[in-house]
């Protein structure tokens, strides 16, 4: 006969062993969530990969051909002598310029673009007979807010010339609209970002910004990107920055280079992102490659292409990665 | 004996299962959410690379096309409705659009909305290839100028039997497509435009391929443009000791031989069908259509050909068929007429069997400004522009006198306007009621040509007529069951399937469900305009320095902020295009400001308001200057003066794609692209 000893240790699963299951089988799916987000993004970085050029080539055709957009003739001439008085010869050359009002340029002489805190541009004419031109943020807008597709993205431009009668130079930066503006029911995004047709009756303003940061002071290092269309209208900035070459060998390019002590880490960041776009006071457009560190410990953000040399420089970025940078001769004006 | 002796083991209990079960469920309900979320995330990336790719490729062909513009040529812009049904409907879904505008999506698309099937024509310089198969290897025809065509295309109506006749017309033509098709309808009751884009044939039995929005394909046609050349001067590929198929065609007689009939004709190159205009109306002037019994033609256009000064060997009726135009000069002419072909065909554009045309970019310009001399001119006592005025080629080519010149005068009443509409690859038929429109009010050439040729009225309301093109070949086989051994049976076969293989060539984008084409001076909405200019906005206003682009009147935003956009309730952002003047201009004066009467033609089919219009064309021609030193002449009714004719600075191209999986989601895209600038040198 067979006896069976009964297994006392048997048993089955306490509810707490099963809570307790469901609960790490939650957290797994957490963590599988958590994957969305982050293919959610690079779909939007291929997109912007492939969109972007398009995009800034339709922004070019805009402002390079017959278009009263802006009228380049009329934008100030560094030269004239009634303009700048002061500035004979006139320093500066070779730098972007993009908004006088900044800490650190020169009103005289460099006033060529302004960007007030909705990022309304305006450039300024070289006469008083002329009258500056304004670009409101509502225009500047791509697709345009009057077509059948919503706005994707926003552009900014900069402008210098190299020498004092050269041709001006124009960068477009565009950039990709915030992805969290809140867009009521019933309107669209272009509702939202002119202001028409948010309530019944008439005009209103715009409820966001393209592209927002906090407003917090003056100081660009406490400013950071809000996402979501909220705050001042995120505008270029500009960095003094000297180039090193990895591990201070002559023989090694100048790629990197680290955020000045006086920045923060804030800006170190933004700057320094995979994939981000820095326009140089050569006219260069390098890609940001990633960190590295120096035998200090020191963070170095590394370039592609290398600058040539480790002269100080100025680099004009955004806080937001733009999806594009198209550089443009506007002709002897 | 087997015996649990367990007591101590027990089950759940009751409370214990239902809260496992229910936190289960959680977990379940959970999981199914990020499982579908993944699927929609997956979908929702393989659409968006799918259309960025497409975007790219879309993109990067279209902006190569536009950089190759010339000013040699002219540019057209229609922009046109897909129509759902005859007749006037009632706006019942208070769009503001009448709801025979209303194209369903997809079966079942409880949705239907008004759909713009816009075209753009315009010619280019660069190299270009004909996209027909060769009917010899390496005998290709190629050209330096094009005219490049983009614009949706139209599949034909298949009942399903090849042994029966889906068209009256042409026979059978489903299965063996026909050069000489005009896609302007069947010629049958109820079938008379069945396969028009949208349209909604309402006859039991007949499903229209073309009838929903996801079944639509935009496409790219490019018509090489090649001046006849002399035969004999003609280079030709070796033919080998067999010659063509068994055909000798490099005897040493070849000016009186078989040589000859290979070489390129007013109807063919590099053994090619060929037409001999770009114009629609000039493509029916072949001259054996006086052979077959038209007494309505002159007699010269049957005989004599002033442009190219040659007389037409009429012999009889082989211009049927590509073959027979190939082999018609070669005395190789498969005769009599194979038997249930018409005696008479003329090649069309809109057949999309042919990619040549046998001109110049100087002819044409030759003729678009020869038309406008002839305007004023009792010309065959007919009062108004018809086909007596191509008698007149002859002088304009040998007294160029108003090729140099814009008339001050130059309105849409002057036909170069419909000249050039003209060229539009199909027949531009829904300009039928052009007549009726108002102030700008005219005849039409094109419908002149179209009526003789005995088009209904009402095959006029609808989408215009479209090149033929076709998915996948609809006669596989064609070309299979032939005589080996017989030479008109193989070169026969390699036409045919030539012919089958070129109405798939034409696809651009599949499942384009909408095409918008709109253009720009580059004038923006601002202060700089005159206060009474629609175009006068001040800083504040939404509009400002947005750019003005002009095309059918179109709604794109609720701008009046009741949560809807309707037409004519909500402000336009695409406006009929007035000069910013704001004042009209009727000596047309100002170069900068061109009255809108030599831009744009309204055609109303309603002829109601709103909409005024199911389409608009907008034309732009020929810019002239005085050359240096010259002296414009005066005469012609109110004499010459050199005024440039605008062109647009940019063109905007929105176009809506279909989702191959789900139709119901659409994505639209919108490019600009320059026009490049004058490169005529005359301003």
């Amino acid at each position: 006969m067979i006896t069976l000893t009964p297994n006392h240790q048997a048993r089955a699963f306490s509810l707490v062993e099963i809570l307790i299951a469901i609960l790490v089988l939650g957290f797994g799916l957490l963590g599988l969530a958590a994957v969305f987000p982050v293919v959610v993004s690079q779909q939007r970085d291929a997109a912007n990969e492939m969109r972007g050029p398009s995009a800034v080539a339709s922004v070019k055709a805009q402002l390079v051909g017959e278009t009263d957009m802006v009228d380049w003739s009329k934008v100030v001439r560094r030269s004239d002598p009634n303009l700048n008085p002061n500035v004979s010869p006139p320093s500066g050359l070779g730098q972007w310029v993009f908004d006088f009002q900044k800490q650190g340029l020169n009103a005289q002489g460099q006033r060529t673009v302004r960007i007030d805190q909705d990022g309304n541009v305006t450039l300024v004419s070289d006469g008083p007979d002329k009258p500056d031109q304004f670009i409101p943020t509502s225009a500047r807008l791509f697709p345009s807010v009057y077509g059948s597709v919503s706005p994707q993205f926003v552009w900014d431009i900069a402008v210098r010339r190299t020498a004092d009668a050269s041709p001006l130079e124009v960068a477009i930066f565009l950039r990709r609209l915030d992805a969290g503006i809140r867009v009521p029911d019933g309107k669209r995004l272009a509702n939202v970002l002119t202001g028409e047709g948010l309530r019944p009756g008439g005009n209103v303003e715009p409820a966001a910004v393209p592209i927002g940061e906090t407003p917090e002071g003056a100081n660009d290092n406490q400013r950071r990107p809000t996402g979501n269309g909220t705050g001042e209208y995120s505008r270029l900035r500009e960095l003094s920055i000297r180039p090193q070459r990895a591990g201070g060998s002559e023989d090694l390019p100048a790629d990197r280079f680290p955020v000045p002590g006086a920045a923060s880490k804030l800006i170190e960041t933004l700057v320094g992102r995979e994939g981000q776009l820095l326009l140089d006071d050569l006219g260069v457009v390098r890609t940001v490659q990633g960190f590295e560190s120096d035998g200090a410990g020191r963070r170095l953000i590394v370039v592609n292409p290398p600058f040539p040399s480790t002269d100080q420089r100025v680099i004009v970025y955004t806080p937001q990665t733009p999806v594009a940078i198209e550089i443009f001769t506007v002709g002897d004006n | 004996m087997r015996r649990w002796t367990d007591t101590t083991r027990r089950g759940f209990t009751l409370i214990e299962l239902i809260v496992a079960v229910g936190a289960f469920a959680i977990v379940a309900v959970s999981v199914a959410t990020i499982f579908s979320s993944v699927g929609d995330t997956i979908s929702a990336g393989k659409r968006q690379s799918r259309l960025n790719q497409l975007t790219a490729q879309i993109e990067r062909v279209m902006r190569r096309d536009f950089e190759r513009m010339t000013r040699d040529g002219f540019l057209v812009i229609r922009n046109e409705w897909a129509i759902n049904v005859d007749g006037a409907v009632a706006d019942a879904d208070g769009d503001g659009y009448t709801d025979r505008l209303n194209v369903s999506n997809f079966p079942g698309d409880a949705n239907p909305r008004p759909r713009r099937v816009d075209q753009i024509m315009f010619f280019a310089r660069g190299d270009f290839e004909s996209a027909r198969a060769p009917v010899q290897p390496g005998f290709i025809a190629s050209a330096s100028e094009a005219r490049i065509w983009y614009g949706h295309g139209q599949r034909k109506y298949d009942d399903g039997d090849p042994l029966t006749d889906e068209d009256s017309n042409y026979p059978g033509t489903y299965e063996s497509p026909r050069l000489d098709d005009t896609m302007q309808g069947y010629g049958i009751a109820g079938k008379a435009a069945v396969d028009r884009l949208g349209y909604n044939p309402e006859v039991p039995g007949l499903i229209n391929p073309n009838r929903y929005a996801v079944d639509w394909s935009l496409l790219r046609h490019v018509t090489l443009l090649i001046p006849p050349a002399d035969p004999l001067a003609q280079a030709l590929p070796d033919f080998g000791a067999d010659g063509l198929y068994g055909y000798p065609v490099n005897r040493s007689d070849d000016q009186n031989g078989l040589r000859t009939g290979v070489t390129d004709g007013e109807f063919q190159v590099a053994l090619q069908p060929a037409v001999s205009s770009i114009f629609w109306a000039a493509q029916q002037l072949n001259p054996l259509i006086g052979q077959t019994g038209d007494p309505a033609l002159p007699g010269y256009l049957r005989e004599y050909d002033p442009l190219q000064n040659r007389t037409y060997q009429a012999t009889g009726n082989q211009f049927a068929r590509v073959v027979d135009i190939a082999y018609d000069d070669l005395t190789l002419a498969i005769s009599p007429t194979p038997a249930g072909l018409p005696e008479v065909a003329a090649a069309r554009t809109s057949s999309g069997l042919v990619d040549i045309a046998t001109t110049s970019l100087a002819e044409i310009e030759a003729i678009v400004t020869g038309a406008d001399f002839n305007v004023n001119q009792t010309s065959e006592g007919s009062g108004g522009f018809g086909i007596e005025n191509f008698e007149e080629f002859e002088f304009v080519l040998s007294q160029p006198r108003s090729g140099l010149y814009f008339p001050n005068t130059f309105a849409r009443d002057n036909k170069p306007w419909h000249m050039m509409v003209n060229a539009l690859p199909v027949a531009p038929d829904s300009t039928a009621s052009l007549g009726a429109a108002g102030p700008h009010s005219d005849e039409v050439l094109a419908e002149t040509f179209i009526s003789g040729a005995g088009v209904a009225q009402a095959h006029r309301n609808r989408t215009s007529a479209r090149i033929r093109y076709e998915p996948s070949p609809t006669n596989p086989l064609a070309g299979s069951d032939i005589d080996t051994s017989d030479p008109t049976d193989i070169i026969r076969a390699i036409y045919d399937q030539a012919d089958q293989e070129i109405l798939t060539r034409w696809e651009f984008v599949p499942r384009c469900t909408e095409f918008i084409v709109e253009w720009t001076y580059g004038w923006v909405f601002d202060d700089t305009h005159g206060s009474s200019s629609p175009y006068y906005v001040t800083p504040g206003d939404p509009r400002y320095k947005q750019t003005v682009w002009f095309g059918r009147e179109r709604y794109t935003i609720d701008t009046n902020g009741d949560g809807r956009i309707v037409a004519g309730e909500d402000r336009p952002t695409v406006l009929w295009y007035q000069p910013r003047g704001g004042t009209p201009d009727p000596g047309n004066a100002d170069p900068e400001n061109p009255n809108r009467g030599i831009i744009v033609g309204q055609g109303a089919l309603d002829a109601s308001t709103p909409p005024p219009a199911e389409l608009e064309t907008a034309v732009f021609g020929y810019v002239r200057g005085i050359p240096e030193g010259a002296v414009p002449p005066t005469g012609n009714g109110g004499g010459f003066s050199p005024i440039p004719w605008k062109w647009p600075t940019q063109i905007r191209v929105t176009m809506s794609l279909a989702d191959a999986a789900d139709p119901s989601i659409e994505s639209t895209i919108e490019v600009i692209f320059d026009v490049p600038s004058d490169d005529r040198g005359a301003f």
